[in-house]
């Protein structure tokens, strides 16, 4: 799946629960069963999908707060973005 | 046609009161018997309606029908065997609690709960449990109030193979009826009257996941992953989803949290007798 480079990550799907934990967040759909845990660095992630930034600035963000070049994390943070999409956590990417 | 009990038996549990009709009185009698820890005082709450039907062809094939299901059976005891099912499946699914899938045992003031999928040695190691001085009080659901996460205890009857009935000592500890080529019996302590934990409003102290390992042991754990096995082994939770996960989430925040390696149930519960009580 591709995500559009200037459409909005997220909200999270409608129905889904989160609970973070020692930094760690689980996400909970009562419709599809679904539980998924997150490590740190995904929920830093999961926390910026809020539907107000793109893919790009969740990058860029990121990186500032890690200290480290957008190269070095975008691949890691396209990768969770995509598997939250794909799992219907997060609603599908819209143009703005 | 057998002959039936002219008045239904009255099974409460969970919250849920359940009139079972058409059971032969001496079935009658097992089910009231291997119940009575769960029963309430009566009130005037309607009943959930089990129906107990032997087939007429002579093979002795019992049919058990409730809300929660259908329940069949053949062979001695088959009526309380069903009965026992459809009995257990109707109250986990359709308390007001919040109930997931877990052994629970308590010492003390230690309240142990070990959330897991059914075929991981629950049942087994919490009599195992029991028979070396732990309290009953589920093998079956952790069951939590929606406003503070406090236990209520679910002692239902445990079915145990006779593989496991050995193992665990069960001949020379409790009473037994041997339904569906199982032990169904109670496993409460020789003093306890009651198996509810001590403590009005008990609280899960330890939570451990268990894993079927050749020897016992403990290993470390993310509490969210206990959260999420919490999650998954839940029966409830989707009728108050965010609340529950929220407390779920408390749960595991209080409480110790690890991997239980379960080894041989005797030997495991040896260890965990030894690091726990």
């Amino acid at each position: 799946m591709d995500i559009d480079g200037s459409a909005c990550i997220g909200p999270p799907a409608d129905d889904v629960t989160v609970v973070e934990v020692e930094g760690c967040a689980s996400l909970y759909s009562p419709v599809t069963a679904n539980v998924v845990t997150l490590n740190e660095t995904a929920t830093q992630i999961w926390s910026r999908c809020d539907g107000t930034r793109t893919l790009g600035e969740i990058v860029d963000d990121l990186a500032a707060a890690y200290g480290v070049g957008p190269d070095t994390i975008a691949a890691e943070v396209t990768n969770v973005v995509t598997g939250l999409v794909e799992q219907r956590l997060l609603q599908h990417p819209a143009a703005p | 046609m057998r002959d039936c009990v002219h008045v239904p038996l009255h099974v409460d549990a969970l919250d849920l009161r359940f009139a079972v009709h058409g059971m032969e009185p001496s079935d009658a009698a097992d089910v009231k018997r291997l119940w009575a820890p769960v029963a309430a005082a009566r009130d005037h709450r309607p009943a959930r309606r089990i129906d107990v039907t032997v087939s007429s062809s002579g093979d002795e094939a019992v049919a058990v029908t409730g809300d929660g299901g259908r329940w069949t059976g053949a062979g001695p005891a088959a009526a309380t065997a069903a009965v026992n099912a459809a009995l257990n499946v109707t109250a986990v699914t359709g308390t007001g609690h919040l109930a997931l899938h877990a052994g629970v045992v308590s010492s003390g003031s230690v309240l142990l709960a070990l959330p897991g999928a059914s075929g991981r040695g629950k049942s087994t190691l919490v009599c195992a449990l029991v028979a070396l001085g732990w309290r009953y009080v589920s093998d079956e659901a952790l069951v939590l109030r929606w406003d503070d996460g406090s236990v209520v205890p679910y002692p239902r009857p445990v079915a145990l193979s006779p593989w496991s009935w050995a193992a665990v000592g069960g001949e020379e500890r409790w009473a037994s009826v041997v339904a569906g080529g199982e032990h169904l019996f109670l496993p409460t302590g020789p003093d306890a009257a009651t198996a509810a934990p001590e403590g009005a409003r008990a609280a899960v102290d330890v939570l451990l996941v268990p894993e079927r390992a050749p020897e016992p042991g403990l290993e470390p754990l993310r509490r969210v992953d206990a959260l999420a096995e919490m999650v998954r082994r839940s029966f409830t939770l989707h009728r108050r989803a965010a609340e529950g996960h929220a407390l779920l989430g408390d749960v595991v925040r209080r409480a110790e949290v690890g991997r239980l390696l379960v080894g041989d149930p005797v030997a495991t519960a040896a260890f965990l007798d030894d690091v726990f009580r």
